[in-house]
Parts: structure tokens; sequence; C-alpha cells
């Protein structure tokens, strides 16, 4: 007792030499390379028409990456955007994207919506998620809503709680309502750019009712690995709220008080994704609304045809194509940015009969400005 | 700084690599103070002006007690100086509760003010490492160390400052007498090995067990007597792989910068007797408390009555270091007794030959396992009533997790290997390297996200 002992009289031998380390290393590397492309089977997941990721899947980015992946080799284009494409009040059969394929006859657009995908976001989900949709064709929505408000513009100090903090700048030009710890950012930037860590991340958020695996075995204390969810689980099929109009759900109209276009985080956050874009070949198109501005106070209602105007004349001064659809009849509305499937319908009618949308598609579809089958 | 957060792997890997290329030049040992310092600071800057007091009185009495014939009185000075931060930091809040508690039952309506302190990290620590020195010094079991740079980075090691091991004096300016070696490939490799079991132990074990353990212990009241003896035995482990891998973590730090710590942890749960427990459990305080508080009061020479005694009273010191709570002192009494009862045992011949190894182990570890209830429940009462609810409150389904289990028995058994004839298995080279390929991947596959500070900061 006392005697102070040699460093490896220790109560266990595990002591590698250098040549022991490599191989560990390699052995590790090659393990975290494959987990990967061992774990759950993801092309299995998105057979059937009108894909769209489940909503309990929108923070898992590896997934994203998995779907956006195989969107593009099924479908000649993209559609992104928040839940507006998502279709956060219809069944996947009534999306922006299933309108326009039914307007094709084919299945053209491929809906990678993405539940509370904000601009900032969306900036991230497409710099480091979406590099497989590089040099397609993407239709990009835009929900004014995320300019309605410093809150929402991320522009409020201290309001730190907003959809996809992992996926908006974590070191430069981030946004004032961010307030990240140190660890938060290396957890953040770590998970972009290491697979293994965003498909943790995905067997979490998929499999183990978004708890760590530690955590799960606290609630499920008998079983040592989770059962895989089934197909239902991944179909996407279902809406995320019940479908009913916005005065049904007792929705007031609003003073929203908007940001003006060029103090707007989120407005610079789309420029950026629409450069982004285009700079990766893609060809870009852009869905400006349709917001329903009968959920609108008069003086709202002008501060917003304001904003769309000045967004609208950036699009026309950088050669952007694009479409802001008209107001819907109010009974088209699930709230202030959501149609209901009928609003998803007349939309659809619109773009395709919009000549900036058919002159968008001449671009890509082999010069017939026809979408193709149609 | 917690050695498994982001931050401690930055300052880690600037300070490793600045003192490597400082590791020839006369500045090592600046560097290495420099960045312990900080280390220390970053709990509380203003703690640091404690750690330099502590660190001034005790290099001043090897100073004095090397010149002066009133040796005594300058070793009195010295631990008095050194102890008074932690008696205050540390008990003054015990002492007034207890009085408090005691005043109103002598007639006395008064109620003192307990202080607001926050105890700085690592006091108790430092301050044993410290007084370690002096009182070598005071007994010329050392030579007084001249350089206050090299006593300051002994005083201050960052691996080891704010939860041991208590190093000793002697075996760390050795290694600093005539400058630090500089550290080469194989004290990384070897620094990595510890590491890694370090983290594994502290993020996959105990991070994970304390789930268990938070949950059942924050409200015993609501659970059977099964599920409270699960989270009992759940804590055992809880702590041991909380504080032998901050060890290991510690250990490993020190080794890759080319510096050998002393052993703390020796496969505890395989102790035969309590004597023995202590032979394996933070070995550094239970050395430190043998060779400074038990043989000074006469150890085992002066009779059966003397040697309980003596037992008793470091056993019980032993608990009030952990914390200042009746429930430590209770902790340390227990494994006094504990300690009276396995040694009369193992003077029987019955129980030293005929009793099997394996049992006398599971004695001794479901004692230990008992003991632990009065050091993790948050009052006297709730350890009262978790002993009461364990022999009496039914056997409910305990809900613990098989996965748990599995961990905690796959590491026992481990360490029953491991000290067998069959350790040679354990050190074959190919299950050296699936075992650390193991604790890597389950480190990043399954381990929570979170940050526990370790148990043994608080004490």
């Amino acid at each position: 007792m006392g005697r102070p002992e040699p460093v490896f009289e220790n109560s266990n031998p595990i002591r590698l030499s250098w040549r022991e380390w490599a191989l560990t290393a390699v052995i590790c590397l090659g393990l975290l390379y494959l987990l990967p492309l061992l774990g759950p089977a993801a092309g299995t997941k998105w057979s059937g028409r009108d894909y769209r990721l489940p909503g309990e899947l929108s923070s898992d980015y590896w997934m994203f990456r998995e779907w956006s992946g195989q969107a593009r080799d099924r479908c000649p284009a993209v559609v992104i955007g928040d839940s507006v494409v998502w279709g956060q009040y219809v069944k996947s059969e009534e999306t922006l994207s299933h309108r326009l394929n039914e307007l094709a006859g084919d299945e053209v657009f491929a809906n990678l919506g993405v539940d509370g995908l904000h601009p900032a976001a969306m900036e991230g989900i497409v710099e480091y998620y979406g590099g497989a949709i590089r040099g397609e064709p993407v239709l990009v929505h835009l929900n004014p809503l995320w300019m309605s408000s410093a809150k929402q513009d991320l522009q409020a100090k201290g309001e730190a709680r907003f959809n996809h903090p992992k996926l908006v700048p974590q070191v430069f030009h981030r946004p004032a309502s961010y307030a990240p710890t140190a660890a938060e950012v290396i957890d953040a930037v770590l998970e972009r750019q290491v697979s293994f860590l965003s498909w943790k991340e995905h067997t979490k958020i998929a499999y183990l009712e978004g708890m760590g695996w530690q955590d799960w075995t606290m609630e499920n204390p008998y079983r040592l690995f989770p059962t895989d969810r089934g197909p239902d689980f991944f179909s996407g099929e279902n809406p995320g709220s019940e479908p009913a109009n916005w005065r049904a759900r007792g929705i007031a109209p609003e003073n929203l008080p908007w940001v003006e276009a060029p103090r707007s985080y989120q407005w610079q956050s789309f420029q950026t994704v629409v450069r982004l874009l285009r700079s990766r070949g893609n060809s870009v198109f852009v869905v400006l609304g349709p917001f329903n501005t009968h959920a609108l106070t008069g003086e709202s209602r002008e501060r917003y045809e304001a904003l769309v105007a000045v967004m609208e004349q950036w699009l026309e001064r950088e050669g952007v194509p694009h479409y802001a659809p008209r107001l819907l009849s109010t009974d088209r509305y699930a709230d202030v940015s959501h149609p209901l499937g009928d609003g998803y319908r007349e939309v659809a009618k619109d773009l395709v009969d919009s000549p900036s949308f058919q002159a968008w598609m001449r671009s890509w579809s082999n010069g017939t400005g026809r979408l193709p089958g149609r | 700084m917690l050695f498994h957060s982001w931050q401690f792997a930055v300052f880690g890997v600037a300070v490793y690599l600045v003192y490597l290329l400082l590791s020839r030049t006369r500045f090592a040992l600046h560097w290495l103070l420099a960045a312990s310092l900080f280390f220390y600071g970053w709990t509380g800057p203003r703690f640091v002006l404690l750690l330099l007091y502590a660190t001034a009185v005790n290099f001043a009495a090897g100073a004095m007690m090397e010149r002066s014939p009133r040796r005594k009185l300058w070793l009195t000075a010295a631990v008095g100086g050194t102890l008074a931060p932690l008696l205050f930091f540390k008990y003054a809040g015990f002492a007034v509760e207890s009085l408090n508690a005691v005043l109103p039952r002598l007639g006395l309506a008064t109620s003192l003010a307990a202080p607001a302190v926050l105890l700085p990290a690592g006091l108790s620590f430092f301050t044993f490492r410290l007084l370690g020195y002096t009182i070598d010094c005071y007994r010329g079991d050392i030579e007084r160390e001249r350089s206050f740079l090299r006593f300051a980075t002994f005083a201050s090691f960052f691996p080891t400052l704010l939860a041991g091991p208590i190093e000793r004096a002697s075996h760390f300016l050795r290694q600093v007498a005539s400058g630090p070696r500089r550290p080469n490939g194989s004290d990384l490799a070897d620094g990595l090995s510890l590491f890694v079991v370090g983290l594994f132990k502290k993020v996959a074990l105990a991070d994970y067990l304390s789930l268990y353990v938070s949950k059942v212990y924050a409200a015993p009241g609501s659970f059977d007597g099964l599920t409270l003896a699960a989270a009992t035995f759940a804590f055992a482990w809880q702590i041991y792989f909380d504080f032998s891998g901050y060890t290991d973590m510690a250990r490993g730090i020190a080794k890759a910068l080319g510096f050998d710590i002393m052993l703390n942890f020796r496969n505890p749960y395989l102790a035969t007797g309590l004597g023995d427990f202590w032979n394996r459990w933070h070995i550094s305080l239970s050395s430190w408390f043998k060779d400074y508080l038990y043989i000074p009061l006469g150890g085992n020479r002066k009779g059966a009555f003397a040697t309980y005694r003596n037992m008793l009273v470091t056993m019980v010191i032993s608990g009030l270091w952990h914390g200042a709570a009746w429930t430590f002192v209770i902790w340390g009494l227990l494994h006094a007794l504990g300690r009276f009862a396995t040694r009369e045992l193992e003077r029987t011949p019955f129980y030293r030959n005929r009793v099997p190894t394996f049992a006398k182990q599971m004695l001794v570890f479901c004692f230990v396992c008992f003991c632990w209830i009065f050091f993790k429940a948050s009052s006297l009462s709730d350890s009262l009533l978790i002993v009461k609810r364990i022999f009496g409150a039914g056997l409910g389904d305990p809900r613990f997790p098989l996965a748990m289990l599995i961990l905690c028995l796959a590491v026992w058994a481990y360490q029953f290997l491991v000290e067998s004839r069959l350790r040679r298995v354990a050190e074959w080279a190919p299950a050296r390297v699936a075992a650390v390929c193991y604790m890597i991947v389950h480190i990043l596959l399954v381990s929570g996200g979170s940050s526990q500070p370790f148990v043994y900061l608080q004490f």
C-alpha cells in the first residue's frame, strides 16, 4: 500500500503498441464506414409514387440525403421546401409534387419537402445533404411566413428554440436567435461532415423513438435492440395535421409585422440557397407562396405585398424564373401558409399554365416545354 | 473542464503539442505549470489563488523545517494553514447545520446562518497531496524541494488536480528532478490505451448506470425492495466506473506527457476482505490515511483494542473526507465495522481455508454495496428508508435494463479472468485490439451525448 506502481500495473491489461493502435484505427474507420451501409436497408423504404419523408423523420438528415439520391434516380426534377411542399395537411397523393405529376401523367417531380425547413435551414440541407441533386432541375418553394416577424426571421435574441438548429450556419453569419454551446457547434459541424454521425442520428430518430440507445433501454429494459419499425412508419403517406379550413380551426386574421426584405436573415439565406443551387448547375425555379392573405389584417397585407414585390424584383434581376401563385379562395387554406388538397390542385394548374414555368420546363425537358409524358 | 468534453480535447491537444516542442528546453515545466493553472482557473479563476496559497504555505514550510530547529512548529503551522480552507469550504456548512440541530435541544433558540460558499474543485485532493509532502519533509523521508517551479508543478499537475490520484511528492518530484523526461511514441501509445479505457468506463458505463441510479435514488419511497437493491448494485458499479475511469484518463494523460502516476484501483470488487478492499479501492487515499493517520496513531502495534480504535478513527475520517454529512460518517463507520469483522474472520482457519474465495468475494461485495446506500442517498432518512424497503418492501419488477446487467457482468467476468491463471487470454494481442475496437465503436455508437461530471469532483 502506498508504493507507487508502474503505470501499467493495472486492473486490466489493455495496452496497445503503436502498431496495434494503427491496426485498431484501420478497423474502427472501416467499421464506421461500413455500419451505415449495413444499417437499415434504406432502399426498401421509399417504394410507391409520391413518396415523402415521414414527418417524424423531418430532422433525420441522413434519411434526407438517402432519399434525395433515390429521388434523383427516380424523377427528372425535385421540389424543395418546408411543410407547404411536404403537405402538412394533406395525404402524400395530394401534395404539390403529386398534383404536378398528375398533370404530367408521370412521376416527374419528387417531394423533398421537410417540415419546418426555413430558408436558413434549407441553406444547410442543400449544402451538406443535398449533394445528390447537383445539376438537377429544382423547384424551390419560398414560404414568406419565415419573414413574418423577427422571431420567425431568427433575429429575436434569446429565442433559442427554432426548427433545425443543426442546419443553420454554426460559426459565421449565425442567426441572432441561435446561441449554441461550443459542444453543440462541434456536434453539428461533425454531423454534417461525418456520414456515420448523421446515420447514428438517423437510427435514434427512426428506431429509438428519438432517444439514444442508453435512454431507449431505460424505457425498454428487457430489449437490447429495436425491432424494425415496418414499412408503414416510413411511408410518409399520412398528413402531419388534420385537414381543416383555417376559419374552422379558429384562426383569426393577424397583424403580422413582417421583416423588410433587405434586413431579413431568412431572405438572405434564401438568396444564398438559390445562388448555391445555380453554382452547382441546378436549373432553379422559385415558387413564392401562395400565402393566405385572407388571414392578414389590411395593414399587414400591404406590408406583405411590398415584401413579395422586393423579392420578385431580386429574382427578376438575377434571372431566376419564378412564379407567385394567385391568392386562392379562403376555403382552400388550412392556415396562413398551407393550402388544403384542392388548393394544391389549383396551384399546380396555375403553375403549369404560367409562361415562366413553361419556359423553365423547356430549358431542361428536351425543349418541348411539356412535362415528360404529358 | 471535464476530460470527456470538447473543451478538454482542444486544451489537451494544444498543451501536448506545445509541451513536445518545449520538452527539450528549460521552459517545459513553465508550460506545464501555466497549463495546469489555466485548467484549474477554468473551474473558477478565484480558486487559483487558493491553490497558489496552499502551494506557497507548504513550500515555505518545507524550507523552514530545513533551516529551523522548531520543525514541529512549522509542521503545525503548515498543516493548520493548509487545512483551514478545506475546513471552511467543506465543513463549515455541515458544522453549522449540526449545531442548528443541537442548539434547540439545549434550550437555545438561535439559528446560525450557514456560509454560502462553493467548494473549490479538487480542494480535498491538492490539500492532501501538499500535506503529504510537508509531513514527509518533517519526518525526513524526503528532502525538501528547492525549486518553487517544480513544487508548484507537483501541486497543480492538471491531470491529477481535480480528483487525484493523490500523488506522493517523492514519486512525482523524482520525475522532474533533472527536468521532465521528453515523452516518446510509446508514452503516447500507453497514454492513449489508458485514456480510452477510462473514457469507456465513464461515458459508456458510469453515465449509463447513472440513468437508473438517479431515477431510483431520487424517489426511494416510490420503489420496491428489488428495484432499490438493483439501483444499489448499479451505483456500486457506477461509482467504480466513474472514479476509476477518471483515474485511468488522468494517468493516461500524464503518461502521454511522460509522467507515471500511481495506481488508484485494482479490481476492488474482487476483494476477499474489507482490508483487501481498501488495498484495491482509491489506493492513493487509503494509503495516504494509512501512512499519515493510521500508523501515526499507533497502527496495529499497540494491541487489539488500539488497532480497532485506530481503524475506526481512520475510517470515520475517511468517510468525512468524502463529504460533510452524517451519511458519510456512517459509511466510514460501517466500513470500519466491516474491517473488524473480516479481520477477525480471516483469523479463523475455517474462514481462511474452507470458505471458497468466490464466496468471500461475494460477501465483501454485498457488504460494500450495503455501505454505498449511505454514500449515495441524499439524506440519512433516505438511507434508512432504502435499507428498510430493501428488506421489507417486496419484490416488484425492477425494470433494470438487461444491457446494463450484461455490461456489468461482462466487466466483472473480465476482472475475474485478469486475476486468474487465464490472464494470458486477455493479454493476447487480438483480444486486446478487439476490446479497444469494441470500446471505441461503443462510445461512438451508443453512448449518450451529454457530458456528466465525475462523481468524485464533488469531494
